[in-house]
């Protein structure tokens, strides 16, 4: 009986052993994808992913335009904003409703490029080249060009670097600048 | 009857050593994965691996988009020097034309890299967008003309060797 227990526990010792031994070495050659749940790495590239996506999103709400509708525009891009940044742009919706109406302001943004820079934890400086094509007022005569093949509107290129915080899951914008 | 009893104990703490040992292979390997700064998808992204990516993408870009009248040759074979065979033809060949009124002209062109950041990262690639402020001086003339674009430059690693395969300015 004992012997038959001691063989028994050598059985599932050394099997224990050969499990273990396979999956080390398979987390060697695979690396932290072998490994359940996510490393610090796989992390930081679905934060890069969020971080475009996002980016994306909130810049071209941001870029956009539509006197028609502008509650739902001014809306969306709070919805995106935090820190300074909500702050200052809450505080100039009522310039923008003015100026916006008074020209019939109407614009489509559109985002190039995207790039990361620094990454700390939650919060992030990405650099943003984007687009967008104007219509108002001022724009009616203007015709178009190989550059901004439009009739009627303008199009303006931009250089910006934000600055974005993530709360909840998404990362919201905490500060803006062009880059002149 | 004592010996199959000794060799049985004996066998039991091999078993149990190898076990100990396997457990502390598992455990290295799992901590050293994670340590790792390169994610599943081949993503880099150890702040080490990003700034050296982000300095090397500033420097190539900076020669690659200046050039002065006296020297227009020899700039242009070292910013070539850079870059891929087929980036290479086609940086040439942009530039070949302009070569005389350049030289004519006096023209300097200067380009500053004034933002970098990184779009992709992977061991052999690296795509980044920069901004960059490109002033151009003649001796005919005492202004200067700035020109700030965006650019998209992507690099190739082809031995030990980065080499500029793709530069987009819009």
């Amino acid at each position: 009986m004992n012997s038959t227990r001691s063989l028994l526990v050598k059985w599932v010792l050394g099997l224990l052993s050969l499990v273990l031994l396979t999956y080390a070495l398979a987390v060697t050659a695979l690396g932290a994808g072998a490994v359940p749940g996510r490393s610090g790495a796989e992390q930081r590239a679905v934060a890069y992913s969020q971080l475009n996506r996002d980016v994306s999103r909130a810049m071209t709400d941001f870029l956009s335009m539509d006197y028609t509708r502008f509650d739902e525009v001014v809306r969306r891009v709070r919805q995106q904003a935090t820190g300074p940044f909500a702050k200052e742009y809450a505080a100039n919706v009522g310039d923008l409703e003015a100026t916006a109406t008074r020209s019939r302001a109407r614009a489509t943004g559109r985002v190039r490029s995207i790039g990361i820079g620094e990454v700390d934890g939650a919060a992030a400086t990405v650099y943003v080249a984007a687009d967008s094509v104007v219509a108002n007022t001022s724009t009616v005569g203007v015709k178009k060009t190989a550059g901004c093949p439009y009739s009627g509107k303008v199009c303006r290129q931009y250089r910006f670097k934000l600055s974005m915080h993530r709360l909840g899951g998404q990362w919201k914008i905490a500060g803006l600048e062009l880059v002149s | 009857m004592r010996g199959p009893a000794v060799g049985g104990r004996a066998g039991l703490r091999l078993l149990l050593g190898l076990l100990a040992a396997s457990v502390a292979a598992v455990t290295f390997a799992v901590v050293r994965a994670n340590a790792d700064g390169t994610a599943p998808d081949g993503t880099l992204t150890s702040p080490a691996d990003r700034t050296s990516a982000m300095h090397r993408l500033a420097r190539v870009t900076a020669k690659a988009l200046s050039y002065r009248a006296g020297t227009f040759e020899a700039d242009i074979d070292a910013s070539g020097a850079m870059m891929t065979g087929r980036m290479r033809a086609e940086y040439l060949a942009a530039l070949q034309p302009v070569k005389a009124d350049v030289v004519h002209n006096g023209i300097t062109l200067k380009a500053t890299v004034v933002e970098t950041s990184l779009i992709t990262q992977t061991d052999r690639t690296i795509r980044g967008l920069l901004f960059v402020d490109r002033v151009t001086t003649s001796t005919g003339s005492a202004k200067e003309r700035v020109d700030n674009s965006r650019v998209v430059v992507t690099m190739l690693k082809q031995g030990d060797r980065w080499l500029i395969s793709k530069m987009d300015a819009f």
